[in-house]
């Protein structure tokens, strides 16, 4: 292994150690999530057609919702025990190092979301066959919200009322996932072509993946001025 | 050639200097004690020669890198351990400092670890979560990173030791502990920078004292 992969490996496996210590917070959002979509059928009345209809859509926005409060947290520990200096001397580039960080927080934020889909799918009265399309629209584009919440916590360390400035931040630009999220697995469910805007959704997340990580560190390295 | 070279190096904070116009140079087996009231400047040159803070002017080179030219490369040489220690409260001691070490592409087994702790003399601490630590003992963590770079011979590659405080909360017997840790260091090659407002013990050290942003 080289030395690369093995800084990337021991940053993601630190952030895990964390996050697993922790994860009373990571069952807090998949719960959050749960509970969003369950109060829809109360809202909105039971009839199969309804939910069916409006599934997809219920889906993203819990998500969206149930990330925002953990993304907040990504660089806040950090940034409290002096741990980001470390973190910004690291002797690879920041932003490499800021997509390790990035993967380690999806699998604690983004995975179990991905996870209960398929439950919150079945709650829903989702068809089984458009599950799988479902699952991968939160899997690819929760890849995206990570991305630009990663970016939003290292502009906002340090800020009063960090977690609505993060939400004024982020959810304007998640815009365009939600848009082909939702519209891919309004399709998938609805028995329509969908991977147009399946390689869409793709497409976004790709190119956050190129630009938010030199934007994340370099609100990392002003914070730690 | 010098470790670290500082040619008027002007730096501050929102425009307003803190340090101005400073030009010296560090050499192989040399400490250096910033001495200096509060605000004059000791942490603001600290997070300068770390890459932490850019300067508002002047050139920063370390070894035969200039600092703002190669930020990754330069990191390579440095340690650097700040006010706060850097240590996630959820880890162990152990787990902290085996993964600052692989995240610095060191690869120490158990044995470098037990050692590195022994040095400081926090054996016992290993296994404890950093949360359950005194201030004095997570202090000694931190600077257990230091004991791994002497332990694994990486004194060469890791020739600067930036450090603010370190001995702040340490007891007399750690503080000697880690004057022995420096003395070791710069014998092998090393260079030391850190500022202190206690008797450190180090000897022998240059000192400088920042005032107001002067060196005298």
């Amino acid at each position: 292994m080289t030395s690369s992969c093995r800084i990337l490996l021991a940053v993601m496996k630190r952030d895990l150690l964390i996050g697993w210590r922790g994860l009373s917070d990571s069952l807090a959002g998949v719960t959050f999530f749960a509970v969003v979509v369950a109060l829809v059928p109360l809202a909105l009345g039971p009839s199969p057609e309804t939910l069916r209809l409006l599934g997809p859509a219920v889906i993203w926005i819990a998500a969206l919702i149930a990330a925002l409060p953990q993304m907040e947290r990504l660089f806040q520990q950090d940034a409290a025990d002096g741990s980001l200096d470390q973190l910004i001397l690291t002797p690879l580039p920041l932003p490499v190092i800021v997509l390790a960080k990035v993967a380690a927080g999806w699998i604690i934020v983004g995975l179990p979301l991905v996870l209960m889909t398929p439950v919150i799918g079945l709650l829903l009265g989702l068809p089984l066959t458009s599950m799988s399309i479902i699952v991968a629209t939160v899997a690819i584009g929760s890849v995206g919200l990570l991305l630009l919440g990663a970016m939003a916590a290292a502009i906002t360390i340090g800020a009063r009322r960090g977690g609505i400035l993060m939400a004024v931040l982020i959810l304007p630009l998640a815009m365009p996932i939600l848009i082909f999220g939702t519209a891919t697995a309004n399709a998938a469910s609805e028995g329509t072509p969908y991977s147009a805007s399946l390689l869409f959704l793709s497409a976004i997340v790709l190119m956050l993946m190129a630009v938010t990580p030199v934007a994340t560190a370099a609100g990392l390295r002003h914070a730690a001025e | 050639m010098p470790i670290l070279t500082i040619r008027d190096l002007s730096a501050g904070y929102g425009g307003i200097p803190v340090i101005t116009k400073q030009s010296f140079e560090i050499f192989a087996g040399m400490t250096l004690i910033l001495e200096g009231m509060n605000g004059s400047g000791k942490t603001t040159l600290l997070r300068c020669l770390a890459g932490l803070l850019p300067p508002m002017s002047g050139q920063i080179i370390i070894g035969n890198i200039p600092l703002e030219k190669d930020r990754v490369h330069a990191a390579r040489k440095t340690a650097y351990i700040g006010h706060r220690d850097g240590l996630a409260a959820e880890l162990t001691a152990r787990e902290a400092l085996g993964l600052w070490a692989a995240s610095r592409g060191f690869c120490p087994d158990i044995q470098d670890i037990r050692d590195s702790f022994s040095t400081l003399g926090i054996t016992q601490v290993m296994d404890q979560p950093v949360r359950t630590l005194s201030q004095g003992q997570k202090r000694r963590v931190g600077m257990t990173r230091l004991a791994l770079i002497t332990r694994l011979g990486r004194t060469q590659e890791t020739p600067l030791w930036l450090l603010d405080e370190p001995t702040t909360a340490m007891d007399s017997t750690a503080t000697a502990k880690f004057a022995a840790l420096i003395k070791a260091h710069t014998k092998a090659g090393g260079a030391a920078v850190l500022t202190s407002h206690h008797d450190t013990g180090i000897k022998p050290a240059e000192t400088l004292v920042l005032s107001g942003g002067q060196v005298s």
